[in-house]
């Protein structure tokens, strides 16, 4: 009767932002982003992404409870860099690793359906070659 | 801004298809870490969209099963999704004012099964399923019309020769079942019937390290109890067809490793710790991929990327308050 509707685990409610930014009041370069309505999924790429950036000090992410649909993310950088770059970056890295991967699916399915079935390819630049010389 | 463009961290995963099949996928993903695997693999169970039965509109139903307990049973069934990544939620469907019926965000079905003089028991199953949409229909129906079309059978070999379909109720003399169903798209994350996944495993490549110098000082006897000292087949001798003194133990599958230490273990209770050494390589996971056929294997990986991408560019930081957040950094500096 009044359970909440499911949706609303995944759909960020009218007039709330989807991502907002808190800076520390205490810490230079420190600051904390509330994301609505993600989870691990989103949490935990991002913390991992932010670690491979040098500039990075600390990156973490936690899902404060489990009925409250938000993640928050916390990062801390160097001077060099600031947490909404470091965020932005983070986030722009992992969208090209994605589409490579994406490109890296298409390669490989395609080359499977050349005539080189059973021969041990891996996707990438020597990919291109293959399809070149194997489908005309 | 003042700042130079930030470098990039980006990483090149590496992908290998090992076997690809219409509802099943195996593939190797390298060069990445746990977290892009998990990542793939929580979207592709809970996050890529599917259409599914969602609303029922019983006109007669005198089954022995109760209205709700039919109307689940028909949310469950599988059905064709390949159209489903271009529908639209019926929630912010503008067409029909969230009213969730308008072509745009749903499909129509229609079902009407009568045992009339029958003396057996009729089977109500998905194929009794009519669909307004020839896009969208059960799974088990358009597998059947693909054969029927004279196309190999992707599914296996005989499964569409004995196509029964999806048992849905059990129909005595008398009883009838007449329905209206709207089916919509949505996601496994709202309910389970939507997620196109069956399963979606991954696991960390194995590194088996077998210290040669302490496998000299066995003796044969003790190499073989090490090998069976392993619940499944990881390793074997290394003369297959001869077993002698100086057959040594090699890894027959790394894969087949459960991470249950047995050996390691074996090794140290006969005094030879260090003999054999397994880490898991931290970059490097075989993927399992099953679908319920909603779609197919392929796109459900596909869809799984692009719907993450989706994900990471909807929680990208707004102009107005990435550059007030640049701002207020600046001014609050010391
Ligand atoms: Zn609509």
């Amino acid at each position: 009767m009044n359970a909440p509707d499911r949706y609303e685990r995944f759909v960020v409610p009218e007039g709330t932002k989807k991502v907002s930014y808190e800076r520390d009041t205490k810490i230079v370069n420190a600051a904390s982003f509330t994301v609505e309505r993600e989870d691990h999924t989103v949490g935990n790429i991002l913390r991992m992404q932010l670690h491979r950036d040098p500039n990075v000090l600390f990156a973490g992410y936690k899902l404060p409870h489990p009925l409250q649909y938000k993640i928050i993310v916390r990062i801390h950088t160097t001077s060099q860099s600031s947490p909404t770059q470091a965020y932005t970056q983070a986030i722009n890295d992992l969208d090209k690793e994605l589409e490579y991967l994406k490109q890296a699916f298409e390669w490989f399915s395609m080359q499977e359906g050349c005539a080189v079935q059973g021969k041990e390819m891996i996707s990438g630049v020597k990919l291109i070659f293959c399809i070149v010389a194997s489908c005309r | 801004m003042d700042r130079p463009s930030g470098t990039s961290y980006q990483r090149f995963p590496r992908v290998r298809i090992r076997e690809l099949k219409d509802d099943y996928a195996k593939f190797e993903l390298r060069d990445t870490d746990a977290s892009m695997a998990n990542a793939l693999r929580r979207v592709m169970i809970a996050e890529v969209p599917t259409v599914a039965i969602d609303l029922v509109e019983i006109e007669v139903n005198s089954s022995v099963l109760n209205d709700e307990f039919i109307a689940h049973r028909l949310g469950l069934i599988p059905l064709t999704s390949a159209a489903a990544m271009q529908m639209r939620f019926s929630r912010d469907c503008d067409a029909c004012d969230g009213d969730g019926s308008c072509e745009y965000c749903s499909v129509e079905f229609h079902l009407s099964v009568h045992a009339t003089d029958s003396d057996q028991t009729l089977e109500v199953t998905s194929n009794d399923l009519r669909s307004m949409d020839p896009k969208v229909c059960p799974v088990d129906q358009a597998r059947a019309y693909q054969h029927a079309l004279g196309g190999t059978d992707p599914f296996g070999a005989n499964a569409s020769n004995e196509n029964r379909g999806i048992l849905i109720v059990k129909l005595r003399r008398g009883q009838e079942l007449r329905l209206r169903a709207i089916a919509r798209k949505g996601i496994g994350k709202d309910h389970a019937k939507w997620s196109p996944a069956a399963t979606v495993t991954f696991m960390y490549e194995p590194d088996i390290r077998i210290n040669e110098e302490l496998m000299e000082t066995l003796t044969v006897e003790e190499r073989i109890s090490l090998i069976e000292s392993s619940p499944t087949k990881v390793f074997e001798l290394d003369s297959a067809n001869q077993v002698n003194l100086f057959s040594l133990v090699v890894v027959k599958n790394a894969e087949a490793y459960t991470y249950d230490d047995e050996v390691i273990k074996h090794a140290e209770a006969i005094g030879k710790p260090g003999l054999v050494e397994i880490t898991a390589k931290e970059d490097s996971f075989v993927f399992t991929v099953e679908t319920t056929g909603a779609i197919t294997a392929y796109e459900l990986i596909m869809n799984a990327i692009t719907v993450l991408r989706q994900k990471l560019d909807a929680v990208r930081l707004q102009d107005d308050d990435g550059d007030l957040g640049e701002l207020g950094a600046h001014l609050g500096g010391p």
